[in-house]
């Protein structure tokens, strides 16, 4: 069988790519900017991207690392954040299609947003590579650089931090009672 | 209903469980059957990654259209060599800016230098001083783990090599005194040739804020020089090469 050019690698992710940049950068325009730069880059490496034994790990390792490093130069400047037009084409994150009138699934969405904003860049991204991508730990790890065992925990902070939060703004909205209000503090960076 | 958190020394256990299915381990199963809120928090994960799935993410069709374009044009990514080295360029004349502040008399340390602690990082690199070139590539060659080939300059007098990273590339720093001057040369690891591209390109010159950088390639390596623009000379013997 043939192997995949570099090109063929990054095209099959450029989708996962795109929506994992849209939550990395929360606007259109710099999610868009996020992959073509990814894509250079590799394109610039494509000798180790064709050989990485991980090669959807080190292509999102690639985007991750970008992103950071856009964030750190941004951190000093006010954040531009665009609200999703409604009307433009949307990819769906993932096989799983449900039925429900725009304006529930659009309230919906803004629930689970709001939750995912709250918690720290990597635990987000650690979540919604494993959920929507469909990542192996590993592919995680080497996403993030960090270990299998990080990547565990990191996912179980950010699960049961969206659970608590989601909750709440159940809640809030009078789907639950108020008679249990735990909640959990957002995850955020790990120091080391 | 309203849901308690996990018991947090299962909490990883859920999630494990929850990305791998299968059958919990024994003692997870029987804390399971025993806590409704560990049972609720696992029928949470999944609620979760429903959720996350159906989440709707703007996409823009004709952004993917033009990247995939761009991937289709063989050679794509060298083609941007210039920008990427005009890029490179900036960070390595912040770099000569800097090297010149931290050389600075004391009397300068209170001024505002804008943007240029960026590099600041350089400082803490390791560095290794010796007049000889082996023994500067090889010292590069243990922290890298590629061996950057200095050029055979005879005008060239080879002073230190410390490491650095641009753009998250790890980049060979050789500090060079030419024509009573200093100047700096950055290695960038060896990287694939596309096909029909040369091996050796005629020098991309910029100039900015009183700084010159030279750019070239060879031997898979990619090679840029900084030095002040007043080293018109050190500039014309590369010219010459």
């Amino acid at each position: 069988m043939p192997r995949s050019t570099p090109q063929d690698i990054l095209a099959g992710q450029l989708d996962a790519l795109l929506r994992t940049a849209y939550r990395l950068a929360n606007n259109h325009e710099d999610a868009e900017e996020l992959v073509q730069e990814t894509c250079f880059r590799l394109l610039r490496k494509r000798q180790a991207l064709a050989k990485h034994p991980n090669p959807r790990g080190y292509i999102f390792a690639s985007l991750y690392n970008l992103a950071k490093d856009r964030g750190r130069r941004a951190s000093s400047a006010p954040q531009i954040v665009s609200l999703p037009n409604l009307g433009e084409e949307y990819i769906p994150a993932g096989p799983v299609k449900v039925d429900l009138p725009d304006i529930v699934a659009n309230s919906l969405d803004e629930e689970v947003e709001a939750a995912l904003e709250e918690m720290g860049t990597e635990y987000r991204t650690a979540l919604l590579l494993r959920e929507v991508e469909g990542f192996s730990y590993a592919e995680i790890a080497e996403a993030l650089g960090i270990p299998p065992g990080t990547v565990r925990s990191r996912l179980a902070r950010a699960r049961s931090f969206a659970a608590a939060r989601l909750e709440e703004y159940a809640r809030k909205r009078g789907y639950l009672g108020e008679s249990n209000k735990d909640s959990a503090d957002p995850p955020r960076r790990e120091t080391s | 209903m309203t849901a308690r958190p996990p018991c947090p020394e299962w909490e990883e256990q859920l999630s494990a469980l929850h990305d791998h299915g299968g059958k919990p381990a024994a003692a997870l199963e029987k804390h399971l059957e025993e806590c409704p809120a560990c049972r609720q928090a696992l029928a949470a994960h999944k609620t979760l990654g429903m959720r996350l799935r159906t989440l709707r993410t703007p996409a823009v069709a004709e952004s993917r259209e033009a990247i995939l374009a761009e991937l289709e044009k063989p050679g794509r990514g060298r083609q941007r060599f210039a920008s990427v080295l005009i890029a490179a360029a900036a960070m390595v004349l912040l770099a000569a800016l800097y090297s010149l502040l931290v050389n600075a008399p004391a009397d300068a340390s209170g001024r505002d230098f804008g943007g240029y602690f960026e590099i600041a990082s350089l400082q803490e690199q390791e560095s290794f001083e010796s007049g000889d070139p082996s023994a500067l590539e090889q010292w590069c060659a243990e922290q890298l783990g590629f061996e950057p080939r200095l050029p055979s300059w005879p005008w060239a007098d080879w002073k230190s090599a410390r490491l650095c990273s641009i753009d998250g590339e790890k980049v060979a720093v050789f500090r060079l005194m030419a024509d009573g001057q200093y100047a700096s040369l950055f290695i960038h690891p060896p990287m694939a040739e596309p096909p029909g591209m040369p091996t050796r390109q005629q020098p991309y010159i910029s100039e900015q804020g009183g700084y010159a950088a030279v750019c070239w390639q060879e031997d898979g390596f990619e090679y840029i020089l900084v030095s002040s623009v007043q080293q018109a000379g050190l500039f014309g013997r590369l010219a010459e090469i």
